[in-house]
């Protein structure tokens, strides 16, 4: 090579070196310029609703979804999703659809799509908490005039129900978007809890574990008998776990819980949660809990079930339709079901992971969305709650993925059961509330989804523990002001980083649970007092709605 | 470079106004210009265009404001990150992880090159680079998920410390694995990628000075030392300056890949712990300070070890 090709090769490494400074500061507006063409002005503006599909074909509403309902991972863009591209045949209108590029955090995408120059007609995200100062700053539309008149289905259906209707409005009894509702109310938000292999109790003479005794009893006799330890995705378990047997509300993520004279406290400034950290950590000197914890995702623990290194775990139903799956292929003779949350030695449970059955995300009109167009966007959200948009919503186009059966109950048709990809994965192709969207989640669709020992799992975790499963919760519906989004915005960092560092060393010995009550102290110079202070305004103004 | 010459000459020879001189130049180089403007219009529309949005720094943006319309927040977000109680450990782990990679990672690459060029077999030679730099083209998530593997309480680093009688755990656990962890990662995945440029210029040292230098009987470690190194140290020095530009920008995604809460003692650095409060949270101005923050910080080292080097070697970027 000559001194030519080396002066090249040099200019190429400063030039690279340069560029990709700058492509920081570009890197998120691509998502966002591909469909920029202002949508086509309605011919006639008040023309009547007469059912769907509405006769829209030439109106045009661009609707952007940052997780939830995004196309299956099989098709590359929405017109070749067959929810997306079905919707619009069902309401009648031309939808475009907006996604975050695939693999990109929804929130970070979110926060760069607020900065285009024209908003998205509709956006789906989880800003419930935050409403009140995107209303303030005029980015997304007061509906309350008119959702009695254009959303028939929705406003009926929020109505009838009082939690409902607090949750989705403001504090000042403003209606702004359309929630998710699970119709079962909150049997699927509990839908993460521990799981044992019944045939290795069954092999060991053991019941069932109850309380802490009975677990720490059954982690050694599976520690001694097959080297097995308690195995949990770090992710699934750093919320809270077994928190409730302590009288604890939380693990290693900063929680804030309602406690019994409705006060908004921290998880980790309360003296359970010392105990429950303590026991931890006992459990982890003995080596009963698995030294990868904290770098466990869902697939390494899926690889660890498989292989019999765990007897006792903590995941979700979902994970458990695989681990059976898995075990039937491998013939590996493995049982795993559902295990009831474990309670104190005095039977008290404070505590099991769950909600009210509405989500936090939820579909808005921007102020993007000129007045002529408001009644048809407001139609097409409106159709998810009618009886035949829950039923498009959930199970897909009738005919297509799905038929009534004998019993005239939706049932999957070919399509779906008969998918390469596995009846799992096929139902996010057709309906568009698998995760959470606009609409309301069919429990039947729960049902359909996963194995049966899944869905008994999931009834283990939420019946016995009905009272006790969203009653601690902060609710999703409550909302702060701007003031007060601000003021959380530059404290909650900090502690949350606090908070889960030491977790995990009281957890692995790093540090001795002793030095508790400086972690505390140090917690109110952060700015814990006013962090309470400000959700607990929240929460009392959520309450008087 | 020949542009620049009748540049000078054009100007000096005639007494004309500077618009004239400027109509000459582009008359005669009009080829040349015309080559750079596709860069030119680039840099104005990516690079300086969006400079103009460093002043959110200093207010409270909020995007349904614009730019012009958000309050101004003077130095509130620079107090806010100065004030904020990981500033002294973000900084510590930012400049460690940084630093660390300085030392070993930079020598890494110029060692592999001189290592190649003493190879005289020619396939040994290419398999041996071909090796070395495929690790370069496998995407971050695939090389993190492979460490996380490689260091689990059960996974080969432990297996090998096993048979030596050591402890099996995992390393990533252990606050004081994480450094080298980062950096042997970083070195296996970039080396051969990086020797790239010092075989170029490798190969540019003239043949005839190696012929003298054993004439006069010195050995390959020899003229290794007195003709090779000084051979390529113009390019070193640069690298280097180039690199000392960006040490305050550690590569988040490999870190957000690798960290978790039990080591962020030693692995959470500027750009991941802006990432959890900044990006997720919707702080735009807070995070658009600490970024200005950052290239302040790497301009200065950038400046600096410019300015060094032009002391001590005479080698310089500008």
């Amino acid at each position: 090579m000559s001194k030519k090709m080396l002066s090249f090769l040099l200019i190429m490494v400063i030039s690279f070196t340069v560029f990709t400074g700058c492509g920081k500061s570009t890197g998120g507006t691509a998502d966002n310029t591909a469909n920029k063409k202002p949508a086509k002005e309605e011919k006639k503006g008040s023309e009547k609703f007469a059912g769907y599909p509405m006769d829209k074909k030439d109106t045009e509403i661009t609707w952007w979804v940052g997780t939830g309902y995004t196309p299956n991972e099989a098709y590359a863009s929405a017109d070749e999703s067959p929810f997306h591209k079905n919707l619009q045949d069902m309401v009648g209108v031309k939808i475009n659809w907006q996604f975050p590029t695939a693999g990109t955090d929804s929130n970070q995408a979110f926060n760069l799509m607020l900065n285009s120059d024209t908003l998205p007609d509709i956006i789906f995200h989880s800003i419930m908490a935050d409403i009140e100062r995107y209303m303030e700053e005029g980015i997304v539309r007061d509906l309350s005039d008119d959702l009695e008149k254009n959303s028939p289905a929705y406003y009926s259906f929020i109505t009838s129900n009082e939690m409902y209707d607090k949750h989705m409005k403001t504090d000042s009894g403003k209606y702004y978007g359309y929630g998710f509702f699970r119709e079962d109310g909150g049997w699927n938000d509990t839908y993460l809890g521990p799981l044992v292999r019944q045939d290795w109790l069954d092999e060991q003479n053991l019941e069932a574990p109850k309380t802490i005794s009975d677990w720490d009893n059954v982690l050694k006799t599976f520690k001694k008998e097959y080297n097995a330890v308690f195995c949990a995705p770090w992710d699934r378990m750093k919320p809270s776990l077994i928190s409730g047997a302590f009288g604890a509300y939380g693990l290693a993520d900063y929680t804030l819980f309602v406690d019994k004279n409705n006060k908004v406290q921290l998880a980790q400034a309360q003296p359970e949660w010392k105990t429950y950290m303590e026991k931890l950590h006992e459990w982890w000197e003995a080596g009963l809990i698995d030294q990868d914890i904290t770098t466990n995702d869902d697939d390494a623990v899926r690889t660890k079930v498989l292989n019999g290194l765990t007897g006792l775990a903590y995941s979700s139903m979902g994970q458990l339709s695989n681990w059976t799956t898995d075990a039937e292929k491998a013939g590996n003779g493995a049982k795993w079901v559902g295990l009831q949350y474990p309670t104190g030695d005095d039977g008290t449970l404070s505590m099991v992971r769950g909600g009210y059955g509405i989500g936090s995300t939820v579909a808005v009109i921007t102020t993007s969305c000129p007045d002529e167009k408001l009644e048809t966007a407001m139609r097409v959200l409106d159709y998810a709650y009618t009886d035949e948009g829950n039923l498009f919503w959930n199970f897909g186009k009738q005919g297509e993925s799905w038929d009534y059966d004998d019993k005239e109950e939706p049932a999957y048709l070919d399509l779906v059961t008969k998918d390469p990809d596995g009846l799992n994965n096929a139902i996010s192709k057709y309906g568009g509330s698998t995760w959470s969207g606009s609409c309301i989640q069919a429990t039947k669709l729960l049902y359909l989804k996963n194995e049966p020992a899944a869905i008994e799992a999931n009834d283990t975790w939420f019946y016995p523990n009905e009272d006790v499963t969203a009653k601690w919760t902060l609710p999703n519906g409550v909302t702060r002001t701007t003031e007060e989004s601000n003021t959380l915005d530059e404290l909650v960092s900090s502690i949350q980083t606090y908070v889960s560092e030491t977790a995990v060393k009281y957890m692995t010995g790093e540090e001795s649970p002793d030095t508790y009550d400086k972690f505390v102290k140090k917690l109110d110079d952060m700015g814990l007092p006013t962090v309470l202070k400000t959700n607990q305004a929240a929460y009392d103004r959520f309450l008087a709605r | 470079m020949a542009d620049g010459n009748l540049a000078t000459s054009s100007r000096t020879t005639g007494q004309k106004t500077l618009r004239h001189t400027l109509q000459r130049d582009f008359k005669l180089n009009k080829y040349k210009y015309l080559i750079i403007l596709p860069v030119l219009v680039y840099l104005i529309l990516f690079c300086y265009k969006p400079m103009y949005g460093i002043i959110i720094a200093f207010k409270d943006y909020r995007p349904a404001l614009g730019i012009e319309a958000s309050k101004w927040a003077g130095w509130k977000h620079f107090k806010n990150f100065f004030n904020d109680i990981y500033f002294g450990r973000l900084i510590k782990n930012t400049f460690s992880i940084s630093g660390l990679s300085i030392l070993f990672g930079f020598p890494a690459p110029i060692l592999l090159a001189l290592f190649l060029n003493e190879i005289r077999v020619n396939w040994f030679k290419r398999s041996i680079q071909t090796i070395t730099y495929m690790p370069y083209f496998i995407s971050m998530v695939v090389v993190c998920s492979l460490v996380r593997t490689y260091v689990q309480h059960d996974g080969l680093i432990s297996q090998i410390a096993v048979a030596f009688g050591g402890k099996a755990q995992n390393f990533l656990m252990s606050s004081k694995y994480f450094y080298p962890i980062y950096i042997i990662s970083d070195i296996w995945k970039n080396i051969g990628w990086n020797s790239i440029i010092y075989l170029a210029a490798l190969s540019s040292i003239d043949q005839q000075q190696y012929e003298a230098a054993r004439i006069d009987g010195a050995g390959r470690f020899k003229q290794m030392v007195h003709i090779t190194l000084p051979g390529i140290l113009p390019t070193i020095v640069m690298l280097f300056i180039l690199r000392m530009g960006s040490i305050l920008s550690v590569g988040h995604e490999k870190i957000l890949l690798l960290y978790n809460e039990g080591i962020y003692d030693v692995a959470d650095v500027i750009s991941t712990y802006t990432y959890r409060k900044g990006i997720l949270n919707a702080a735009y101005s807070y995070s658009t300070a600490v970024g200005l923050f950052n290239s302040m910080v790497n301009i200065a080292f950038l400046l600096l070890s410019n300015f060094i080097s032009k002391k001590t070697t005479e080698l310089s970027l500008f």
